[in-house]
């Protein structure tokens, strides 16, 4: 079923439909909030309030195509706000994602773990742009919908992201 | 002249084309020159790997932690009110307990005095401590998320702060403390006749209360009013939702019903069984007062109205003890008698309410009778019965024989005083016996 017949059955009353839609998002709507805030209780904690305040709204929702944005629009919007209060990331979370660390994985992580920091040290701003771009695929001009901005600051934002990832992980893309 | 695209041009749009933004036009003149150019090859292959490694630096938890993930959501979305609803309603129980035991214990006294009916005042009292317990409970809510934006202050909002941040949490727990010992308190300011309580207080607070309790049921309706008009989503869960209120809590429920009927039941009984005694000592103010006439037809009345009452001949007594104090040794002999006829119906018409400790003033009362208009034989079998009847403790038998020595039955008391002594040695009462025994009668 397409995420627009889905929203359709959530707006008609089905619980099914809905939780469909969390099944099919919810992975990563928490990655998103995951990157966001380097917390995997904040993570789990937002991606949860996405959901309910996307069942509150679901009626707001004009396009039920565009259901994906309009969550991650959601999330972005709550990160922001609660940015003051989420704690920063936690050594814990790193355990939660590889319980056994194989020799093999561990330059992988090693790889991630600096991508991270990399995305952590941007402007809060940037990382938003950065992450929705790169990691979700969204559009620019979904972004900029997203964020309630011009495109043109989309497209600066992200470019002046661009230029400070590619120095600080130069060896990694060389 | 057609412009051509130079490399800085082309690397601005490789993450657009990339990403399959860029029309078609652009995106053919683009293509064509990166197939051309090793610079911006090199930087459409670095902007790849940038891509790459930010895509591959997302991380996910566990696969358990996705098993109870949708339910999380849905009790979510259920609410804080739910919970609101289910601590208002558990501390208005526990206030109105402590209330109902306070007064049970006598520390203080609403129900006594006032004039309503008991049902309505019962009705009006659960009112008043659930209704308090919601408004408190929605006031803490709001107030919690003063100066948010609306987006914010949705009822998950207060769970959110509670999941983050221990300091809310016990915030919220010394707050609903403070809402049970506020209730317990306010209760007896505003449960009127409280001499520092103009009455005006009293009725505004009774209307605030009110209208509390009455914008907190729709609240805490939501989930019934969506299940039944099945308009949304909420329908769904409403119905698991009643299904667990109705088959998770049944004991809680139960327990909780049960202890406020046995409350209720208790202080409403024990208002009537102590009302005769309330009308004599309304009586005994009066007389001392000097307004005897008063006295006189409050006692009256009292015993016309409480003439099923054990407590009844209490009024009795003391009617008779005025009429011989005022100088009618008729009208108190005449009392006297009838005060044992009342006896003699109450003692035939038991009623499963009363406890011992009620059957044991009313004997108590009717020897008293009986010594006052001289028959000391039917004052000795009453305190026959008590002894029959009491509990065999030191304290019950110790009045008995007091009874059997004043009615002239001094063999018998003495029978009594040795068994003191013998089986409650080295107690007060023992000595107190001795000294009976030994004193000059």
């Amino acid at each position: 079923m397409s995420d627009g017949e889905l929203v359709a059955g959530m707006q008609a009353g089905s619980a099914d439909a809905f939780d469909a839609l969390v099944e099919r998002y919810r992975k990563s709507i928490y990655r998103l909030a995951k990157a966001m805030t380097q917390n995997h209780d904040a993570a789990g904690d937002l991606s949860q309030e996405t959901f309910v305040l996307a069942y509150r709204r679901i009626r707001q929702l004009k396009n039920p195509e565009s259901f994906g944005p309009w969550l991650r629009k959601i999330l972005v919007n709550l990160c922001i706000r609660r940015s003051a209060k989420i704690m920063p990331a936690s050594l814990e979370d790193h355990e939660i994602e590889s319980p056994e660390s194989p020799s093999a994985d561990a330059e992988r992580n090693m790889v991630r773990d600096k991508v991270r920091n990399a995305i952590m040290e941007l402007d809060p701003a940037e990382r938003t742009v950065v992450l929705l771009y790169y990691m979700e695929g969204m559009k620019q001009t979904q972004i900029a919908d997203a964020l309630g901005c011009p495109v043109g600051t989309v497209w600066s934002r992200l470019n002046s992201a661009r230029c400070k990832l590619r120095g600080r992980l130069a060896d990694l893309i060389s | 002249m057609e412009h051509r695209m130079n490399c800085s041009e082309v690397q601005n749009l490789i993450p657009q084309y990339l990403s399959g933004e860029l029309d078609d036009d652009t995106r053919r003149e683009v293509e064509e020159h990166i197939s051309g150019c090793p610079d911006c090859q090199e930087g459409m292959r670095r902007e790849q790997s940038l891509g790459d490694l930010i895509g591959q630096s997302a991380d996910d938890p566990p696969e358990e932690y996705w098993d109870s993930y949708n339910d999380k959501v849905r009790s979510r979305i259920r609410g804080v009110v739910g919970m609101l609803w289910r601590l208002g309603i558990l501390a208005g129980c526990l206030a109105g307990l402590i209330g109902g035991f306070a007064e049970h214990m006598g520390i203080w006294n609403f129900a006594s005095s006032s004039t309503c009916p008991p049902l309505l005042r019962t009705i009006e009292m659960w009112c008043l401590v659930v209704g308090l317990a919601v408004v408190l409970g929605f006031l803490f809510k709001r107030f919690s998320t003063y100066g948010l934006p609306r987006y914010e202050r949705d009822e998950t909002s207060l769970k959110h702060a509670i999941a983050m941040n221990p300091v809310y949490r016990w915030t919220l727990v010394s707050l609903f403390v403070l809402l049970l010992l506020g209730a317990a308190v306010y209760l007896p300011l505003a449960f009127i006749q409280s001499p520092f309580m103009p009455g005006w207080a009293v009725w505004t607070l009774r209307v605030l209360v009110f209208i509390g309790f009455a914008s907190g049921i729709p609240g805490s309706c939501r989930t019934i009013t969506d299940y039944l008009d099945g308009r949304d989503l909420h329908a769904e869960w409403a119905r698991k939702s009643i299904k667990q209120r109705l088959t998770a809590y049944p004991i809680v429920t139960i327990t909780m019903l049960l202890l406020m009927v046995t409350c209720e039941w208790q202080v409403g009984m024990l208002k009537y069984v102590n009302a005769p005694m309330e009308c004599r000592q309304r009586a005994d103010a009066l007389f001392s007062s000097g307004d005897t006439q008063s006295a006189v037809s409050i006692l009256e009345s009292g015993i016309r109205k409480y003439g099923d009452r054990y407590g009844v001949l209490d009024c009795y007594t003391r009617l008779g003890e005025i009429y011989k104090k005022t100088g009618h040794p008729a009208e108190a002999r005449d009392t006297y008698r009838a005060g044992t006829r009342a006896y003699k119906y109450l003692v035939r018409h038991p009623k499963s309410y009363y406890r011992k400790q009620d059957r044991l003033r009313l004997l108590s009362d009717a020897a008293n009778l009986y010594f006052r208009l001289g028959e000391n034989k039917s004052a000795f079998d009453v305190s026959t019965v008590r002894l029959q009847t009491g509990p065999d403790d030191a304290e019950n038998i110790f009045s008995v024989a007091l009874d059997y020595e004043c009615a002239g039955y001094k063999d018998e008391a003495k029978v009594l005083y040795d068994r003191i002594t013998i089986e409650f040695p080295n107690t007060l009462w023992a000595h107190a016996a001795k000294d009976c025994l030994n004193a000059p009668h």
